[in-house]
């Protein structure tokens, strides 16, 4: 369902068409010339970095997690919200972690476990006001979680080279290649 | 006299100067211990080992020395795996084709247990006193998906066995506390389950006012957070007939 290649996606298509549904309707049809569906926006150079920034309105709220008394909200693609939630009737907005491309994150001992693009990142989180990466290990998550949230729609497939994909807009596309 | 008043306004001054300066003073942070994610996760820890499914696989890491983790193992579990939930010692998998159940009982290498499989839906699962709930919500890819949530005996973790099937609307993320049970219903909001009788939800309430996606309790606090499009939304529910709001932090499209 995520990020399918063009002959990745047919094949799996009739397969699943067979398996679980009972209509054709909604196999996609890559012939399209001009169609609705997203494009990937880029991040600049300054966008890749790793590093606390001020807190920050949240735009577009994914997965949260919680760690001791505080509470870590993603937002999408961009990075992570840290709360002090030490008291629940009035949470601090405390501090933005940047990690341009992420969706999941997890903590263990003042280290913040998070995916960025194809990358899982280990970021030491022991002083919060300056964050630092521990470590990269390359190549972890292969669909790289270059793919709009929206299900059902065709999008531009991302492209390796022009970088991390840090949103997707909504637009006319010329003849896409990938499709949720 | 005089010098000694002059003297406690400076020091009083001072004190008042440093503790309005110290906003968030390194040594009072604290992210040591493991966290709680919510159903939604694709990450988790279990027997300090972290555990990460993607797409088509199930990959074990060795995070000793968090400077160069290292992958231990990478399982193919078949297509569509969405979400991770660790229960005992045990890896539960929400999949596109259902739930695959993961042991690591020898060890940090999970080792398949079985496979419940249902239609094709997109599904996170939460599991607690050996019964699993699984939300299954229709994706696109193929409308033939269903909303709803199934409740699944997994007593024996080889021989899951459905007990239960709830009408949804369209179910994202969901956590189970002792005898309550909360659902994220995505743009329909966020249901409340009485799970007294584990096999039986029997809906509370519906905040359909409430867009939401992610959720996590606290059974120590009584306390829920939930999330969604519009931000994060804090309650008590110490009596989970009546929640009790403690805060909003608003996105900025639920401040609109």
């Amino acid at each position: 369902m995520k990020y399918k290649i063009l002959k990745l996606l047919t094949i799996s298509a009739f397969g699943l068409s067979i398996l679980a549904c009972n209509n054709w309707e909604n196999v996609p049809n890559f012939d399209v010339e001009e169609v609705e569906g997203y494009r990937p926006i880029y991040a600049t150079e300054g966008e890749k970095e790793v590093k606390t920034l001020p807190p920050r309105e949240i735009e577009d709220p994914g997965k949260i997690y919680v760690i001791n008394d505080y509470l870590l909200l993603v937002d999408r693609l961009k990075g992570i919200h840290v709360f002090d939630n030490r008291n629940p009737e009035n949470p601090q907005n405390i501090g933005f972690i940047q990690i341009t491309g992420s969706n999941d994150v997890a903590v263990r001992d003042n280290i913040l476990y998070a995916d960025q693009a194809s990358d899982l990142l280990a970021i030491d989180i022991n002083n919060p006001e300056n964050v630092k990466i521990a470590s990269r290990v390359k190549d972890v998550f292969p669909f790289g979680s270059q793919y709009p949230q929206q299900e059902g729609f065709y999008f531009e497939c991302p492209d390796p080279e022009k970088g991390l994909v840090i949103g997707w807009e909504l637009t006319t596309l010329q003849s896409p290649k990938c499709y949720r | 006299m005089k010098s000694l008043k002059l003297r406690s306004f400076f020091i009083y001054t001072f004190i008042i100067f440093i503790s309005l300066s110290s906003c968030v003073s390194d040594a009072e942070f604290d992210a040591s211990g493991e966290g709680k994610g919510g159903s939604m996760t694709r990450f988790t820890f279990l027997k300090g080992y972290l555990y990460i499914v993607d797409e088509n696989t199930l990959k074990t890491f060795d995070i000793a020395n968090p400077d160069n983790p290292e992958l231990l193992n990478t399982l193919e579990v078949g297509s569509g795996v969405e979400t991770i939930f660790p229960y005992e010692n045990y890896l539960f998998l929400g999949t596109q084709w259902g739930m695959k159940i993961y042991s690591l009982d020898n060890g940090p290498v999970p080792q398949f247990l079985s496979d419940f499989e249902h239609s094709f839906s997109c599904d996170p699962v939460v599991v607690s006193n050996s019964i699993a709930y699984v939300t299954l919500r229709s994706g696109t890819t193929c409308q033939t998906g269903v909303d709803r949530m199934e409740v699944v005996d997994v007593s024996n973790l080889r021989d899951p066995r459905l007990l239960n099937t709830i009408e949804m609307k369209n179910p994202h993320g969901l956590s189970v506390s002792d005898t309550v049970l909360f659902v994220c219903e995505g743009d329909y909001g966020f249901k409340v389950f009485n799970i007294k009788d584990r096999a039986n939800p029997q809906l509370i309430s519906h905040y359909d006012s409430i867009p939401s996606y992610d959720v996590i309790t606290n059974y120590a606090r009584k306390e829920l957070i939930i999330t969604g499009k519009n931000g994060i939304y804090q309650y008590d529910y110490n009596d989970p007939y009546e929640l009790k709001e403690l805060s909003q932090i608003l996105s900025i499209e639920g401040n609109e």
